[in-house]
């Protein structure tokens, strides 16, 4: 599939780009920024909401780097799975990373790309003639969603696999734009609706991931669920974190990614574990309040009867690591 | 749109081509410089047929703008024999039946001489893990994990040789 056209800007630096924003949002022309371009290149060859500029941010040195405490936009996936100091500080985070995609496409695939990647949608990600063939859909040319008839907001899944994780560490993101530069929590990054998406505006940049210093005192586990373990997105994921006083919780969180537009925390369910042991009692209960809150779409491969089951399962395995317990067997046929 | 000019380094020769700014680095090696091993599978990053090394490191052609490999050295399935002399990895891919029709077999080549060239004795989980981005159709997988062994196996200890083949074709990127 040849790309469609676009005039290329390669800025070397982030004032340098930020100078090209300016000028595209005074001519009012479109634009769209590339990192690995992993996600934005292969929805451009479904032609799926082409700009006319293609900004380039892998030559901004103010992207990079790697540390407890901040991560650069423009890290590539298999530097982050690999960094030591991820490892032995925040392991769940380099498995989170080992576990994007294929290790192809960590080659190219960056973190601020991960955070950032567009909603997806069984009736969205496909070739331009399926979708036209198909009416196409609210998030592309028409103006219905084939999900949820009469729907006029849009249900597309978030399926990056790092937010869920960066929630639960209390990460927050960095933006930088022509008005200036301002941090966001993440929690309060992520908009459950597959168009909107986040709060960044467009012409922001994502220039670094920012980890709070409480982020090292909590034990953090992931867990996704994909059809092949090789190269999938995940079609349902849950972050577990909690700060531990032996065994008791004095404070714990959880998040999910691929089972609504956006990577949502879940406090009210989290809430149920404060002061409680982490075990398996526990961990089936709040299996149980995430399932039964959890309202995932039919858009991705699995059914959603199956991702909304998985949820507990996965929440369970993720805090039967964190807590050093064998989980109790899934009810559920699927591993 | 307008063509740019871009400097290109690919298997250690110097070109400069005139692209679209949207072209791919797998749209200028097959269609610009004519060098047809890197196949085009999928086009959308989830076969791995496209794969070249770009500074020593498997990339995906098929999603990487050739405009972003300036500066960059690009090798193909092309540049892995030295000559008439197979490549160990290609040797053992012939040897061992890993190719069959031959479309993934560059794609798998590249991947697992970037593997090689940092890891020389991997662990099968290694080997397993840094293929697990290439698919084939044909083979299956077993008889490219006894390959790569062998591969690794001899370059390791061995100098490369020859073999008696009749897939020279396939395992050098001449599969259509
Ligand atoms: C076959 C396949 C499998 C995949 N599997 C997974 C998976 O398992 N898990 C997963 O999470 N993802 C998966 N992905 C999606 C994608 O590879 C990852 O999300 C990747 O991390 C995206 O990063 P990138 O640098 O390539 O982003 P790009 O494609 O460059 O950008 C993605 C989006 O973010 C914007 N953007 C990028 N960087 C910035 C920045 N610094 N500031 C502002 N905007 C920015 C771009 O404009 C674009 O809209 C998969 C993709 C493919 C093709
Ligand atoms: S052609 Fe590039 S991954 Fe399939
Ligand atoms: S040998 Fe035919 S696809 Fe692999």
């Amino acid at each position: 599939m040849i790309l469609p056209s676009f005039e290329l800007h390669r800025p070397s630096s982030l004032a340098e780009a930020i100078d090209l924003v300016r000028g595209f949002e005074a001519r009012g022309e479109s634009y769209d920024f590339l990192s690995g371009g992993t996600d934005l290149l292969a929805n451009y060859k479904c032609k799926i909401n082409v700009k006319r500029h293609v900004v380039s941010l892998r030559h901004l040195p103010e992207l990079l780097g790697i540390s407890r405490d901040s991560i650069g936009a423009g890290e590539l996936l298999w530097r982050i799975a690999e960094s030591q100091e991820i490892h032995e500080s925040f392991p769940a985070l380099a498995k989170a990373a080992e576990w994007v995609a294929s290790p192809l496409i960590r080659e190219s695939a960056t973190i601020g790309g991960n955070l950032l990647q567009d909603t997806r949608c069984y009736h969205y990600n496909q070739t331009y003639w399926w979708r036209v063939a198909h009416e196409s859909c609210l998030k592309a040319e028409a103006d219905v969603c084939r999900v949820v008839p009469g729907e006029k907001t849009c249900v597309a899944t978030y399926c990056g696999d790092l937010a869920p994780v960066l929630l639960c560490m209390g990460a927050s993101v960095r933006l930088v734009g022509p008005d200036g530069s301002r941090d966001v929590p993440l929690s309060a990054f992520y908009i459950d609706e597959g168009i909107q998406r986040f709060v960044k505006k467009p012409s922001e940049i994502l220039s670094e991931v920012r980890i709070p210093t409480e982020a090292r005192r909590r034990k953090v586990a992931y867990r996704k669920l994909r059809l092949r373990q090789s190269i999938d997105f995940p079609d349902a994921g849950i972050a577990f974190a909690a700060e531990l006083s032996g065994s008791r919780i004095v404070n714990c969180w959880i998040a999910s990614t691929a089972v609504g537009s956006a990577a949502l925390l879940h406090p009210d369910v989290a809430q149920k574990a404060m002061g409680r042991d982490l075990g398996e009692p526990l961990a089936g209960e709040l299996a149980a309040a995430l399932v039964a809150s959890a309202r995932p779409y039919r858009n991705t491969f699995f059914a959603p009867g199956y991702r909304k089951e998985m949820l507990g399962v996965l929440l369970r395995r993720a805090m039967a690591e964190v807590g050093g317990f064998e989980p109790a067997p899934s009810q559920s046929a699927a591993g | 749109m307008r063509k740019i000019l871009l400097r290109l380094r690919v298997n250690g020769a110097h070109h400069e081509v005139a692209v679209r700014p949207s072209a791919t680095v797998l749209d200028v090696v097959r269609d610009t410089l004519h060098l047809t091993g890197t196949k085009r599978g999928c086009d959308m990053g989830t076969c791995g047929c496209c794969t070249v090394l770009v500074d020593g490191r498997a990339r995906l052609g098929c999603l990487t703008l050739a405009a972003e490999v300036e500066g960059c050295e690009v090798r193909t399935i092309e540049s892995l024999r030295e000559g008439e002399q197979l490549h160990p990895l290609q040797s053992a891919f012939a040897e061992c039946g890993a190719a069959q029709c031959g479309f993934c077999t560059p794609g798998f080549l590249m991947t697992c001489s970037a593997l090689l060239s940092r890891t020389p004795t991997p662990t099968p989980e290694q080997v397993k893990d840094a293929i697990s981005g290439n698919l084939c159709r044909c083979t299956g997988y077993t008889k490219m994990y006894e390959a790569i062994d062998r591969a690794a196996a001899q370059m390791r200890t061995e100098p490369a040789r020859e073999p008696e083949l009749s897939s020279r074709e396939a395992v050098s990127g001449g599969s259509r």
